[in-house]
């Protein structure tokens, strides 16, 4: 078996060499005319070797940088480094983008000669690119959905109103309370009076982490509202710190009943309750009554 | 047709407005209520407004000074029937309508009435 070194390195081997590379290869002189180009290089280009040699390079290639002070035969020579870069190139009618390296090219005495440039087709590189950034967006454009999602059922979740007696709504909010939140716990504390004719509402802030002066003033505002339907609503879980915020804050909380726990709450609600349907039994009695005597008087 | 009708439940006075009400029909409302409410000793008035779907702040208004004259009349007024949306336009405009009392309805509203006349009765010397 024959080493590779025992192979002689002659011109016609070395060539042979250059042709089986599968990236571009081409050689300029300093008048852009090309000297030499490999056949994975021409191909690209849609030409055989041959119908290339002598041609300027810009008349082969036709990148937006040829003939530019882009033009990176002219920047390797007249700087003497490499440059390294991508662009496209007009292949008939389609642009086929590519990356390229190019180095000055040198005699033995070491004057720039010309230059060398290596260059591939990274179409496939950049189409692989695109599907995979493709997909980057479709994930995150459903990741984005699902979070909205989710925000939307916290929401959703973090503002329920339990019935929890025959006339008593209960409001456990639970999280920071903002002014859109504190809006929809409004709405749905009105809806459900209207729909279930609760005398009480009981909001309880135990498990409102921060309450500040906006916050007083979003419970005191569905307060105001559930007035105006004719609830009374009472405030539970007030805890020392957020007694300091609100009293320092200077929001009156005169709508409203303030108890410490939540059974108290409900003891004093029911007890209220219970007082009224006793009123309601007199008060009948006296309507009929009434009545009575409207009738006797016909 | 009057744009509303008020109705006499013994010494509780029950006011039922129409949403097309104006200001003509407000100025003889005050009247009618007005007199009523002194000629028969009357200590409260239930406004019933179940048939607004909007309110404007000069309604709003209107019911204050109805309000205001039945304290002068030392008769106390309970609004009931007001909406959902209602209440979202009032509370937007920043009215709390401080002199009236509200209950969720007509039954409610009398038991309030009750429950205020044995209060100050017990306050009273």
């Amino acid at each position: 078996m024959k080493d590779i070194s025992e192979v002689q390195l002659d011109e016609g081997f070395l060539s042979e060499i250059i042709n089986a590379i599968t990236s571009g290869i081409f050689v300029t002189d300093l008048e852009h005319n090309i000297l030499m180009i490999n056949k994975a290089g021409a191909r690209m280009v849609g030409k055989r070797p041959g119908d290339c040699f002598d041609r300027k390079c810009y008349d082969i290639f036709k990148t937006p940088m040829c003939r530019t002070e882009f033009c990176t035969c002219d920047i390797v020579t007249s700087k003497d480094r490499a440059n390294y870069g991508e662009t496209t190139m007009q292949v008939g009618d389609r642009q086929v983008p590519i990356e390229y390296s190019s180095r000055p090219l040198k005699n033995y005495e070491g004057k720039i000669i010309g230059c060398v440039e290596n260059f591939i087709d990274i179409s496939e590189r950049l189409e692989k690119d695109r599907i995979i950034l493709e997909q980057k967006e479709s994930l995150l454009k459903k990741r984005e959905e699902d979070i909205r999602h989710l925000q939307d059922e916290i929401l959703e979740l973090s503002t329920p109103v339990i019935q929890v007696w025959d006339g008593i709504l209960t409001l456990p909010l639970i999280g920071t309370l903002d002014s859109h939140r504190a809006h929809i716990a409004m709405e749905r504390v009105l809806e459900s009076i209207e729909q279930t004719r609760a005398a009480f509402v009981i909001v309880d802030i135990t498990g409102v982490p921060i309450v500040d002066a906006d916050v007083a003033r979003h419970i005191l505002q569905t307060a105001a509202a559930a007035r105006l339907m004719g609830s009374e609503t009472l405030l539970t879980g007030v805890g020392p710190h957020t007694a300091r915020v609100i009293s320092d804050s200077g929001v009156s909380l005169e709508n409203i009943i303030l108890k410490g726990r939540m059974t108290d709450a409900l003891q004093y609600a029911i007890a209220q309750l219970e007082e009224r349907r006793q009123k309601m039994k007199q008060f009948s009695h006296f309507m009929g009554a009434l009545r009575e005597d409207g009738e006797q008087q016909e | 047709m009057q744009p509303f009708s008020l109705f006499s439940l013994g010494r509780v006075l029950l006011v039922s407005l129409e949403e097309d009400i104006d200001d003509a029909g407000i100025g003889e409302l005050l009247t009618r209520v007005s007199s009523q409410v002194s000629g028969e000793a009357i200590s409260g008035v239930i406004v019933d407004l179940h048939h607004f779907e909007v309110m404007d702040s000069h309604l709003a208004r209107q019911l204050q000074a109805l309000a205001r004259m039945l304290r002068l009349l030392q008769a106390r007024m309970v609004v009931v029937g007001l909406c959902v949306p209602v209440v979202m336009t009032l509370l937007d405009f920043g009215i709390s309508l401080p002199e009236m009392e509200f209950a969720l309805d007509v039954e409610q509203a009398l038991v309030r009435l009750q429950e205020g006349k044995q209060a100050e009765g017990g306050r009273a010397p």
